[in-house]
């Protein structure tokens, strides 16, 4: 197993949007050609404010869109080229996180049916198997087994993360990409959720790509921080000399920025 | 499944609305019931007993509860088993309605685009047609009949639930459950129907009930202009029709089924009133 | 009277079949003059149903079930409605959360300060409403302002639009501006903007600023004062200083030590967080 798990090369993803049938469509540039890589067993957090292209990158890396230009390669190979079965086992491969404990799961689903989704389009296991599977999930998440049969709208915005994140488990993935998922959260919560994925990475051997915004966590879980700014990297370096010595000018700024507490 | 029970916990706030559902319930009863519950068969004639008026006026008799007609047929059986047409009419047209209009509204909704487009288009193009100009065209191919009547408003009534369902699959369709379903590998025919559309339900449950109520008047409006049932069946409007020229002569004959019709077309919007208020906060989550 | 504001056993509560939420149960504060007061808390604890009650935009099923709150020697609670409208907005106006749907979109975003003045300063012509708006403008710091009058909200950024909210909210100079959670949507950096900007203001105008927020880092870059809330009710009150210095109340600690704090808590340590199954508010409320 290689210790270099993405290799991002160049990556570009342009939008059109339509002006009308007599002005060109504009261009918005969300990646600018970005390269870097990530590492087995990191967290590697992607940080900036909106439009910077975090979420953007995101998106090509779990194939929710294709890129304009560049390559994205996964052990070796590129995601952009994958067919049916290798699509589907990158799918395995790799799993998301979303942002928003209350869109990011079906309101007309039963809990077990959402975190069992993955494991029934996927899989060949029998639905008792993959009720074993799901439970054995839930309880690695601190959920009670009761909940199986309930609604997401019967949960907290805590808790509804705790299902999400059980469902990014449900394949068994090596890496999951964190999309903001501790930014709706209360700051209490927040930390449970925090506690939990740190657990489950060492549990797991997962990797972690993390979106936030957020400085004060990502300084917290990360490894390496990527300093993205509308599609551009602006910087990436480890956590320790990220904070010590910020190199550029945006770095700087948005360290300054953070309301901290200096005790 | 606490779900129902909270629903229903919701709905019985809305006093008019349970009367609506009771009634409608009653409705049901008395059409499958038809057979048991009429003194007579609907269609038997008995020239000695002919324009006999309802049994509480002088020249009544307790034998034919709400009088006879010019046939001498017994009004109530006939407006008894004229229920059962009334909910086939409704049941029929809604669900002709529903289906075309859901699976226009979803394909349009979730491929977009031009595919979008064009059918929006077409449901333009059909929502520029009258309901009656529509039914004379389909009734002068297949004849006037019930069979033409249930058809022309089925028809009719695809536009409303193809938008209802497109605005709907268009709010969903962003949000992140579906993503999330996407990239589990979900096929589009399984996110449409198994992902989607189950939380586009509620839209569409309340503009079934009402539609029934429109489909059952509309029926109603054809038959009376003798577009829809022919004679004998015993459908209430073309009761009102067969009975216009004994307005002075023997009322009953007009105002019972005008109240049968009225009644249905009632309960069936009070029931979808309350079905409205109830589901419709519960779409705010949180 | 060196307090703006007093508020007193204020309670609201909220009635519904499932029974009563005393979101806000027996709350007292004050808020001193030409300074910032933050109340923070978790979603739930009744900050921002606290301000409203102040402002007494309480609606069924809400109801203010007592307290009183003291401005000026007058108090709010009793007035009538048409004296509380007077109030609001001009000796004291509110900003919110989220800049997209707190500012009509149809209309300029000139009209809108303008219609601040128009209701409460009825004395100025037209003219000179118009440059008080400019005048306002220039003051949050939006660049152009004469153009900027005739903009619609839809044409501006996060940053901008709050900094219209705020204009709004000065243009009448009132003596509380009650700021709720006006930050929590904007990037980082556009926060550290309007942040120094609500500063600035308070220096020039000497307005005192009710601050709702969950953030206990903004709190520490603007509060004088700090009320921190929980399951609606006061857990502990100080000066930011002594809060952060030396927190005394158990879920104010708690609080705190759920926050990573770079460079000071060990990273990738387990974050001590806020336990569901402790009774915060059986402890003593430490109230300085």
């Amino acid at each position: 197993m290689s210790e270099t798990i993405y290799e991002i090369k160049n990556l570009q993803k342009y939008y059109e949007i339509n002006l009308g049938l007599f002005k060109k469509p504009k261009i918005i540039k969300a990646l600018n050609g970005i390269s870097f890589d990530v590492k087995r067993g990191e967290v590697l957090s992607l940080v900036g404010e909106s439009g910077c292209g975090k979420s953007t990158t995101a998106k090509l890396i779990l194939k929710i869109e294709e890129p304009t230009g560049g390559e994205i390669l996964f052990n070796g190979e590129d995601i952009t080229k994958l067919q049916h079965h290798e699509l589907e086992e990158y799918r395995k491969k790799v799993q998301i996180i979303f942002q928003d404990p209350y869109s990011s799961l079906n309101p007309r689903w039963k809990v077990g049916s959402i975190i069992g989704e993955p494991l029934k389009l996927n899989t060949n296991m029998r639905d008792i198997e993959i009720k074993e599977r799901v439970l054995y999930l839930m309880e690695k998440v601190g959920m009670h087994p009761d909940w199986y049969e309930r609604y997401p709208h019967q949960f907290s915005g805590g808790q509804r993360q705790r299902i999400g994140i059980a469902r990014a488990l449900a394949l068994n993935p090596e890496i999951i990409v964190c999309d903001e998922p501790v930014s709706a959260l209360d700051v209490s919560i927040q930390a449970q959720v925090l506690n939990l994925l740190l657990d489950l990475q060492d549990e797991f051997n997962l990797t972690y790509i993390f979106i936030s915004h957020d400085l004060s966590v990502v300084e917290h879980i990360s490894d390496r921080i990527v300093v993205m700014y509308f599609g551009d990297i602006v910087e990436l370096k480890s956590v320790d000399d990220l904070f010590k010595n910020p190199e550029a000018d945006y770095t700087k700024k948005l360290l300054s920025a953070i309301p901290t507490i200096k005790d | 499944m606490e779900n129902l029970l909270e629903f229903i916990k919701q709905y019985k706030k809305n006093r008019a609305a349970v009367v609506g559902f009771i009634v409608v319930v009653l409705l049901l009863l008395t059409a499958i019931f038809a057979p048991i519950v009429a003194p007579y068969s609907p269609n038997i004639q008995n020239l000695a007993d002919r324009l006999i008026p309802p049994m509480w006026d002088a020249k009544g008799v307790s034998s034919h509860i709400l009088g006879t007609d010019d046939f001498g047929r017994d009004l109530f059986s006939r407006i008894i088993f004229g229920s059962r047409i009334s909910l086939m009419v409704g049941a029929i047209s809604v669900g002709v309605s529903l289906s075309f209009g859901l699976i226009m509204g979803i394909v349009a909704a979730y491929f977009g685009g031009k595919t979008d487009l064009f059918i929006m288009r077409i449901v333009d193009i059909m929502l520029s047609i009258p309901a009656i100009l529509l039914a004379i065209v389909i009734v002068s191919i297949l004849g006037p009949s019930l069979f033409s009547a249930m058809t022309a408003i089925g028809i009719v009534g695809i536009p409303t639930y193809a938008r209802i369902v497109r605005s709907s699959v268009l709010a969903e369709r962003e949000k992140e459950y579906v993503i999330a379903s996407r990239i589990n590998g979900s096929s589009n025919f399984r996110l449409m129907f198994v992902v989607i559309l189950p939380n586009c339900a509620s839209p569409i449950i309340v503009q079934a009930t009402m539609g029934f109520a429109s489909a059952v008047l509309e029926a109603a409006g054809l038959s009376f202009l003798g577009l829809g049932a022919q004679p004998p069946t015993p459908e209430w409007g073309a009761m009102l029709s067969d009975s216009l020229q004994f307005i002075t002569t023997a009322p009953w004959m007009i105002f019972y089924p005008g109240l049968a019709i009225f009644l249905t077309v009632l309960s069936f919007n009070l029931m979808g009133d309350g079905l409205m208020d109830v589901l419709d906060p519960k779409l705010k989550d949180k | 009277m060196k307090n703006l504001l007093e508020v007193k056993n204020l309670k609201t509560f909220f009635y519904s079949d499932a029974g009563v939420n005393k979101a806000v149960n027996d709350v007292s504060f004050e808020i001193p003059k030409g300074k910032t007061v933050c109340i923070v808390g978790e979603s739930g604890s009744g900050k921002s149903i606290t301000s409203l009650s102040i402002l007494r935009l309480i609606d069924h099923p809400g109801v203010i079930e007592g307290g009183e709150v003291i401005l000026d020697g007058k108090d709010l609670l009793k007035l009538s409605d048409a004296q509380m409208r007077k109030i609001r907005g001009r000796e004291i106006s509110m900003i919110f959360q989220e800049p997209m749907t707190s500012l009509n979109p149809s209309y300029t975003v000139g009209y809108q300060i303008d219609e601040a003045l128009r209701l409460h300063q009825k004395h100025l012509n037209k003219k000179q409403r118009f440059e008080k708006v400019v005048e306002s403008l220039d003051l949050v710091g939006i660049p152009d302002p004469r153009e900027k009058y005739r903009e619609y909200p839809f044409k501006l950024s996060g940053g901008q639009r709050q900094r219209v909210m705020i204009a709004i909210a000065m243009a009448c100079e009132p003596k509380l501006l009650i700021a709720d959670e006006p930050t929590t949507a904007l990037d980082v950096t556009i926060q550290a903007q309007v942040l120094d900007l609500m500063k600035e203001l308070q220096d020039k105008k000497g307005t005192s600023i009710l601050f709702i927020t969950h953030d206990l880092g903004v709190v520490y870059q603007i509060a004088d004062e700090v009320v921190v809330m929980y399951k609606g009710h006061i857990v502990e009150k100080a000066s930011a200083q002594e809060l952060f210095k030396d927190p005394r109340h158990p879920y104010t600690k708690a609080l705190l030590h759920s926050i990573p704090i770079p460079g000071v808590t060990p990273r990738k340590s387990k974050l001590d967080t806020v336990d569901d199954d402790v009774d915060y508010l059986s402890f003593p409320k430490e109230i300085r």
